[in-house]
Parts: C-alpha cells; sequence; structure tokens
C-alpha cells in the first residue's frame, strides 16, 4: 500500500488508514515494527499470515511499557479465524478485509473511550506494574474473569494471557504470585480450577512421568515373575526353569516338573532388573523428568500450583481505572523505617530547624535502577531481602537521628540532619559504592545498578515538592 | 520340722549303706551318659577351646585384620511374615554395627498386617536395602530364598526379625571364614532378651546359657556341631549357591547346616557373635515351638539325611558322629529314659522316693557345677549367673521331665505319624508337596 488512493471514506496513506474518527495503522510483513511508535494510533491491524510473526508483535504491543500501547486494540486482517489460542485471547477481533472496517469500528471506539477514563499513577514496583497492567486490559475490554486457559507452551501449563504474557516462559509461574497479591488486596475473588504440579527447579509443568531404577533413575528394566516351587522351596524366574529338552519347566534344584500353578508352584512376586545399574527390585520409584530443564524430581517434591479462575471485585474494577499503588506494606514493617507519613512529618521539622544559625541538612535516596525486571528475576522475598539488606547498611553508616523512609519498593530516601550538603554528597557516594558492592556479592546473577543523589534542605520548602523535586529525575527512566 | 528332719537322715543313711556300686547300678542313667557327656566331656573341651583360644589368638587377630581389609559384602537377610511391628528395631541394633559394609533384605512372605507399609516407609528412609514383598505366604524358606536371588554378598547373615544383635556380632561373626578357608557356615550366640518375663522364659534362658550356649561351643570344638541357628547364623554365599538355598521346614536351620556338612564344609560357633531373642513366653507357646523342633530330629536325621549313616562316596566320619551323637542323646536316651524308670519301678520300688530325691540332688548339684564353673569359660554374658541361683533345682523338672515329654510326644508324633508335614509353620501347600516327595 504504498500508493495513496481513496475508496470511499477509507484514506489509506502508506500503513495508515483513517476511517470516521480512528486512525488505523496496519503491519504488514517485513515491515519495519516499531511499536513505539503506535502511539499516534488508535487501532492497530495485523495483516501478516504468518501465525508466528502475529503472536511475536502482539506480544511486542501487549507487553509495551507505555499503557496507550499495551491498551490498543488490535484486530486480525483475517478472511479465517486464527488458531493461535494466546494471540486470540490477546487480540480483539478479526476484519475480513480493510473495507469492513464498519465491523469492527464499535468495538475499537468502546475500547478507546475505556482506555481514555483510566488514569495511570507513577508505579514503579513489579507487582503493581503487572496488576495494573491485567485489570487495564481486562476494563477496556469490559472482561470480569481472568480464566485460566490451557496452553501448550505455557510453563506453568496453565495461561492467563493478559498477564501472563509478560513473563518469560521459565517464570511464568510469577504470574501466579501476582494473581495472589491481587486476590489479597482484594482485587479478585477466585474460584479453584486445577491443581498443578511443576518441576521444583524451573517451575516449568512439561514433565515426564516415569517408573524408574530407585537406584539409578534409569527407566529402562525388565520384569521376571519369580517362581516358587513348592516341594524344595526353589525360588527363581521362570527362565530357571526353562530346559533345552522340551518346552516343560523342570526345577533347576529337585528335578521335578512343574505341572499346576497353585498346586505344586505359584509366582508370589514379581521382580525388575535395571538394564542399567542391575539393580534388583520390586517397587519403581515414580520420577518426574522436567522436558525444560532435565531435573529428575521426586513426585512428592514437585512445586504444587493452584490455578484459579479470577472474578474482577468492584474495587479491582476502581483500581483499574485509578490504578493500583502498592504502598509496599511488607516494606514498610522492615526494621529502621518509617512509613512515608512519618518522613515527611519528621522532614518539615527539619526544614524548621534550619532556623537555627548554622544548620544544615539534606535528603538523599537511593534507588535501584530496573526494579520492576529485578523483581522479575529475584521475586518479591529476594526483593525484600535485598531492601533489607541495603537498610541496614544505610543506617550503620548514617546518624542515629536519621531517618529511612521507603519511598516505593526500589527507593529508599533519608535524612542527613544537621550535615553540611557537601559532607552528605560525600557520604552518600561512600553508600552507592558500597550499595554496588553489597549488591554485586548477594546477587551474583543479577544485573543490578544504583542510582544516588541528595539534595540540600532550603528554608521554607514545601515538604511534597521537596522529596518530588528529589525523586522526580526517576520518574523519567 | 522333726518328720522331715528324720526324712533327711534316713536319706543320707541310705545313702551310706548303699555304697559306691550299688548308686552306680542305681544311677547308671545320670553317671555313664548324663553326667560323662555334659559335664566331663563339656568341661574338657572348654578347657581346651580356651587354651586353643590362647594359643591361636595372633591367628584370630589376623584373620580379623584379613576381613578388614577386604571388607565383603555381606548379605543380611530377614525373611518373615507379620514381622513388621520388629523391623525397625531390627534396623535401628544393624545400623550400630561396627561392621558397616552390608546390605539389608526384608523379604515378607504375605504378610496380612502393616508389615508392607512399615518397610517401605523404612526402605525409603534408607534402613532397609531391599524389601520384597510376596503377595501369597510360601513359607520361611521360600523367604529366604527369594532374598538369596537379590543377595550379592560374598556372605549371607540369616537373621529373625525379633532379634537384636551386640554391636560387633557381625563382624564376629564373619571373621571365622576369614580363620579357615574350609568355614563353611558360622553359628551365631543366641541369648534370651527377655529371661525375666516369666519362669518360662527362665529356665529358657538358663538352657540356652548352658545346654545351647555352652553345648554348640562343645559341639563346634568337636567338629559335630550341627544346628546354624536361623535367628543369627551366616553362610557362604558360594555355597548356599550350590545347594541352592534353603530346603522347606520345620528345622531348615538344622537342614541347611548338614546340607553344608554333606559338602565337606566345617561349621563353627562363634560365641563372641551375639543376638538376643525373646523366647516363649508361656509353657503353652514354648511346648508348640519345641514340638517342631524335635519333630524336626526324625524328619530331617532319620529320613532325609539318613543316607550319612552308611558308607558312600561321600561319607564323612565327623558327620557319622555328629549324627550318632545327636540321635544317641536325644533319641536313643529318651527311650532309655524310659527303660531306666521302668527298671527303677519294677527293681527299686520301696526305695523309690529315695530315688527320685537323689536324682533331684545328683542333678541339681550337676547343675549348680555348671553354672558356676562353665561361667568362668562365658566371654559374654546377658544374664548374671546369680539370677539363675534360686531356679537351679527346677531345671531338673525342665530338663528331665518337662522337655522330655515334649521330646517323647513329637517323636511319637513325627515317627508314626509324620506330623511335621501337618504343622501350620509351613503353608500346607507346600507341606503336601513335600510329603509326596518325601523330603
Amino acid at each position: 500500500m504504498v500508493e495513496d488512493f481513496e475508496k470511499g471514506q477509507i484514506i489509506v496513506d502508506k500503513n495508515v488508514v483513517t476511517y470516521h474518527d480512528l486512525k488505523y495503522f496496519i503491519v504488514e510483513l517485513n515491515d519495519k515494527f516499531r511499536p513505539d511508535n503506535l502511539i499516534k494510533y488508535d487501532v492497530l491491524l495485523i495483516d501478516i499470515k504468518e501465525d508466528e510473526l502475529v503472536t511475536y508483535v502482539v506480544k511486542q504491543i501487549r507487553t509495551h511499557i507505555n499503557p496507550r500501547i499495551y491498551m490498543m486494540p488490535i484486530f486480525l486482517l483475517s478472511t479465517t479465524d486464527f488458531h493461535e489460542v494466546v494471540t486470540t485471547h490477546l487480540t480483539d477481533g478479526i476484519l475480513p478485509s480493510i473495507n469492513h472496517l464498519d465491523s469492527i469500528e464499535p468495538r475499537a471506539l468502546d475500547i478507546k473511550a475505556n482506555i481514555e477514563r483510566i488514569n495511570h499513577p507513577k508505579v514503579l514496583s513489579f507487582e503493581s506494574q503487572m496488576i495494573n497492567r491485567t485489570l487495564n486490559l481486562m476494563y477496556t475490554r469490559n472482561k470480569k474473569v481472568l480464566n485460566p486457559i490451557p496452553y501448550f507452551h505455557s510453563g506453568i501449563g496453565y495461561y492467563y494471557p493478559e498477564l501472563s504474557i509478560n513473563f518469560d516462559h521459565r517464570d511464568e509461574s510469577g504470574a501466579l504470585k501476582i494473581l495472589e497479591i491481587a486476590e489479597q488486596e482484594g482485587l479478585f475473588q477466585s474460584e479453584f480450577h486445577e491443581r498443578v504440579y511443576c518441576c521444583n527447579n524451573c517451575n516449568g509443568s512439561y514433565l515426564n512421568y516415569r517408573e524408574v531404577c530407585p537406584k539409578c533413575n534409569s527407566s529402562d528394566s525388565i520384569s521376571q515373575d519369580l517362581v516358587h516351587h513348592f516341594p524344595c522351596a526353589y525360588v527363581g524366574p521362570i527362565e530357571d526353569f526353562k530346559n533345552n529338552i522340551d518346552d516343560q519347566l523342570d526345577c533347576p534344584k529337585c528335578n521335578k516338573t512343574l505341572r499346576h500353578i497353585g498346586v505344586d508352584y505359584d509366582k508370589p512376586s514379581v521382580l525388575y532388573t535395571c538394564n542399567s545399574c542391575h539393580h534388583r527390585f520390586q517397587d519403581y520409584y515414580t520420577k518426574a523428568k522436567c522436558i525444560t530443564c532435565g531435573t529428575e524430581n521426586d513426585v512428592e517434591h514437585l512445586v504444587p500450583f493452584s490455578i484459579k479462575k479470577y472474578i474482577m471485585t468492584k474495587k479491582g474494577e476502581n483500581v483499574a481505572i485509578n490504578g493500583y499503588i502498592n504502598i509496599e506494606k511488607q516494606l514498610e514493617s522492615l526494621e529502621g523505617t518509617v512509613t512515608m507519613a512519618i518522613f515527611k512529618v519528621l522532614l518539615t521539622y527539619e526544614i524548621q530547624r534550619l532556623h537555627t544559625q548554622g544548620y544544615q541538612s539534606n535528603i538523599g535516596y537511593i534507588h535501584v535502577q530496573h526494579a520492576a525486571a529485578v523483581a522479575g528475576v529475584l521475586g518479591l522475598e529476594k526483593q525484600k531481602a535485598l531492601m533489607n539488606d541495603l537498610v541496614q547498611m544505610l543506617k550503620s553508616n548514617l546518624n542515629p537521628s536519621d531517618f529511612v523512609s521507603f519511598y516505593n519498593s526500589s527507593t529508599i530516601v533519608f535524612s542527613f540532619v544537621n550535615t553540611k550538603h557537601k559532607e552528605a554528597k560525600e557520604a552518600i557516594e561512600e553508600m552507592k559504592d558500597l550499595s554496588e558492592r553489597l549488591l554485586r556479592k548477594s546477587f551474583e546473577k543479577v544485573h543490578i545498578e544504583v542510582r544516588t543523589d541528595v539534595i540540600a534542605l532550603k528554608l521554607g520548602g514545601e515538604v511534597e515538592s521537596v522529596v518530588n523535586s528529589m525523586v522526580f529525575p526517576l520518574t523519567k527512566m | 520340722m522333726d518328720v522331715f528332719g528324720a526324712e533327711i537322715q534316713e536319706f543320707f543313711h541310705y545313702l551310706r549303706s548303699v555304697g559306691f556300686s550299688k548308686l552306680l547300678r542305681v544311677f547308671w542313667f545320670f553317671f555313664f551318659f548324663e553326667f560323662f557327656r555334659y559335664v566331663i566331656v563339656d568341661l574338657i573341651s572348654l578347657v581346651f577351646i580356651m587354651w586353643d583360644r590362647k594359643r591361636n589368638r595372633n591367628n584370630y587377630e589376623d584373620a580379623k585384620r584379613r576381613m578388614w581389609l577386604e571388607l565383603p559384602l555381606v548379605s543380611i537377610v530377614v525373611p518373615g511374615k507379620n514381622e513388621g511391628k520388629h523391623i525397625y528395631k531390627l534396623t535401628t541394633s544393624l545400623k550400630e554395627q561396627t561392621y558397616k559394609n552390608f546390605e539389608l533384605i526384608i523379604v515378607d512372605d504375605g504378610s496380612d498386617d502393616d508389615t508392607e507399609i512399615i518397610c517401605k516407609s523404612l526402605k525409603k528412609n534408607g534402613l532397609i536395602d531391599y524389601f520384597i514383598r510376596n503377595e501369597v505366604r510360601g513359607g520361611k524358606a521360600s523367604g529366604a530364598n527369594t532374598a538369596l536371588r537379590i543377595a550379592r554378598g560374598k556372605y549371607v547373615v540369616h537373621l529373625d526379625a525379633d532379634c537384636s544383635y551386640d554391636f560387633d556380632a557381625i563382624e564376629n561373626i564373619i571373621i571365622p571364614f576369614y580363620e579357615s578357608p574350609d568355614v563353611g557356615a558360622v553359628g551365631g550366640n543366641v541369648m534370651v532378651r527377655n529371661y525375666k518375663e516369666s519362669l518360662a522364659t527362665t529356665l529358657q534362658s538358663f538352657e540356652y546359657t548352658d545346654a545351647i550356649s555352652i553345648g554348640r561351643m562343645v559341639a563346634s570344638y568337636l567338629g559335630i556341631y550341627r544346628v546354624v541357628s536361623g535367628a543369627f547364623g551366616a553362610f557362604r554365599m558360594d555355597i548356599l549357591q550350590r545347594v541352592q538355598g534353603w530346603d522347606i521346614g520345620p528345622g531348615l536351620d538344622g537342614d541347611i547346616t548338614v546340607k553344608f556338612r554333606k559338602l565337606g564344609y566345617k561349621i563353627k560357633f562363634e560365641d563372641r557373635a551375639v543376638c538376643q531373642t525373646n523366647v516363649p513366653n508361656s509353657f503353652r507357646k514354648l511346648t508348640k515351638q519345641r514340638l517342631r523342633w524335635d519333630k524336626s530330629l526324625i524328619r530331617f536325621r532319620l529320613r532325609k539325611h539318613s543316607d550319612v549313616f552308611f558308607p558312600s562316596q561321600n561319607f564323612s566320619l565327623t558327620n557319622f558322629i555328629s549324627f550318632i551323637e545327636n540321635i544317641t542323646y536325644t533319641l536313643v536316651l529318651n527311650i532309655k529314659w524310659y527303660i531306666y524308670a521302668s527298671d527303677m519301678i519294677y527293681n527299686f520300688a520301696s526305695v523309690l522316693p529315695f530315688i527320685i530325691v537323689m536324682n533331684f540332688f545328683l542333678y541339681t548339684t550337676t547343675n549348680m557345677f555348671k553354672l558356676l564353673v562353665f561361667n568362668i569359660f562365658r566371654e559374654r554374658k546377658n544374664t548374671p549367673f546369680s539370677y539363675f541361683v534360686l531356679y537351679v533345682p527346677l531345671m531338673v523338672f525342665y530338663h528331665g521331665y518337662y522337655l522330655r515329654i515334649v521330646r517323647t510326644i513329637a517323636y511319637i508324633k513325627e515317627f508314626f505319624f509324620k506330623q511335621s508335614y501337618k504343622d501350620p509353620w509351613n503353608p500346607e501347600k507346600t507341606s503336601i508337596k513335600a510329603l509326596e516327595i518325601g523330603i
């Protein structure tokens, strides 16, 4: 569609179609697809036949950081149904041809109107982001129920398209933790659907249940019936009784011919012999081999997950519109910290103290960059442990009169009371260095960067604006 | 009191008046058989055993060193039905062993209690190496032979599930194999754990201490030891495979020992390899057990292995003597005792009360002497010998009357009616077939 042409009210300009009040962008094969540029359009049309590429494009949109992009209506330009189940769930319908825009327009307009209603508070914690994304997508599609769909490519066997799309295959169980938090916050009610058992190494559910040798875990074994000859108490496999002359079974111990099971012999047990280690046993071990990572799991050590159907509550609906800000209750409880509200009160007093001749005071922050990604890798518990370590490190380097609080789950703010700004700057540089070393030591496999800054308090400053001005650079990241 | 004193005086007067030759005439059974065999022979043998032990101390230490150097795998096999309740204790006892290179094989012979659940749980926790469950009961021999299919050890130790073992028991029962390459099997020293439980257990404990433990030490020294206890016995795996395991019982432990002896292997008793077991706690249960044991003498010694008495290519003098001694002191003398009793009633009817009292006196004195003197030769004691002193007089009735009567009944039942084939100790299906082919 490189040529401009006019057809009725449809105006086609390269990959852009304007129809009534909506601007459609058509993604085609070989396009250099740049999701960031979609901000100017209202609806995305995908005109690609290859399933994998369609899936790729949909994922790029639905995982985009910008809410206007990840909530964007998506329609597939196709004459047939699309078979990939997750992509079908994440798109808003099928458009047989560009001439049928009327058929999707009401839905597109409805979604657009819903998107307009949604507020987007700045949220830094990973959990909050994920909850917001899920609720936003559901709300804009008037969807009340988040159903788990059985999905072959899912790491845990079930997929919540609006949420799970944000997770890598190996981290999909993280989606369940997010939903658990959302349920605890009263945003969802749940109904039990299924229980899945996953690998205790990678949380994968693609498991091969096998009966294996208890000694070497090999599933290559043979079974033999043990024959007990009553008169002489000989016990051995049936092969022991076979002779080379005829089909009769003769006891190798007393040479009597076996005639009648239950009368002169029986088969009291079965014995397995492992072809790998030659171990003999009667009871197999049942093991679950993870196809994804190869771990041999004892079935009793598999990790169980409850798969539930989630129904959005009124509170969830409200949060979908106004945004979910996790005030990180768990982090607030960390020893040595005060709540943000208390921090602000103390800061007010500190500003008042500046009236004293020669009194100087500062506030600073330590921010763990890319917190959402870090949390995705570390999980909530480790993230909390990381922040706790940082707080303890800070407390040991600050004066006892200094106060520390969490601005959010990845940002710690604190005071340098009665300290010159230059000294505070030096101190925070040292803290940055210490923090980075601590983080590198504690989380070797995760790349974590730290940002710090310190500002001097000024007389007459409003607490709110002081804090916001300090952390403002972070909101642009 | 005066009457009692007068009776005693009369008794001693009788003793003085009869003279030594008359005493021998009246108490020939005691002097010529029992005193000679169970006091004189035992005592002399014990002195030689101790002397030998001192003399060969270096050999023993060398054998022990070689065993530790080789560290052979020992397969411990425990067949049984409804023994689950004992298995944990057994595994605990085995866990304490100084000798660790063993595999524990438990065969559940068609239990109908929780044995399977218990054993599977213990196996899961690593306390049992192999657990084989036979859905239908096949008898002790088939259970042991099933274990033999799995066993990989150089030596096989057969245990009873309700026994526990000294921490060095496995080590001590294996050492004799390194003292001589001709040793095919070693019997452990079975002691009574519940000796205080009842009069029946106390008397059995005395019997085990004296007749069984000392008796087996002597028999082993003389080369006529013939029953490696099923509760604690060790066998060379290659010979067990050669004889194709155990044959059906009752009395399979004595039977397998004879099979080893027939192949020319030495059978040793090791009194330092100690196992403790619970014996029947009532005379009713004890009678049942002894009837079973005593029937096996007729079934195995006189019938199944009667070839030992006749010259053949595999004739062995020690086996012959072993059998003769066994038959003489258990079967023949048992019959002879009745002849003796008839002799006394017929010829000495007037002095019968004196004879009975004298018999009691002679046997009690002998038992007391054995208790005191033989105690010196016992390296390992689980009961203080003082505990038995009060019970010594009762041993006359226990040995002389009770066991003798039980033995007589058993012999009659087996000799004339082949009752051992009807013993529920074995499943009927196996006994019927064994009877058919005469083994």
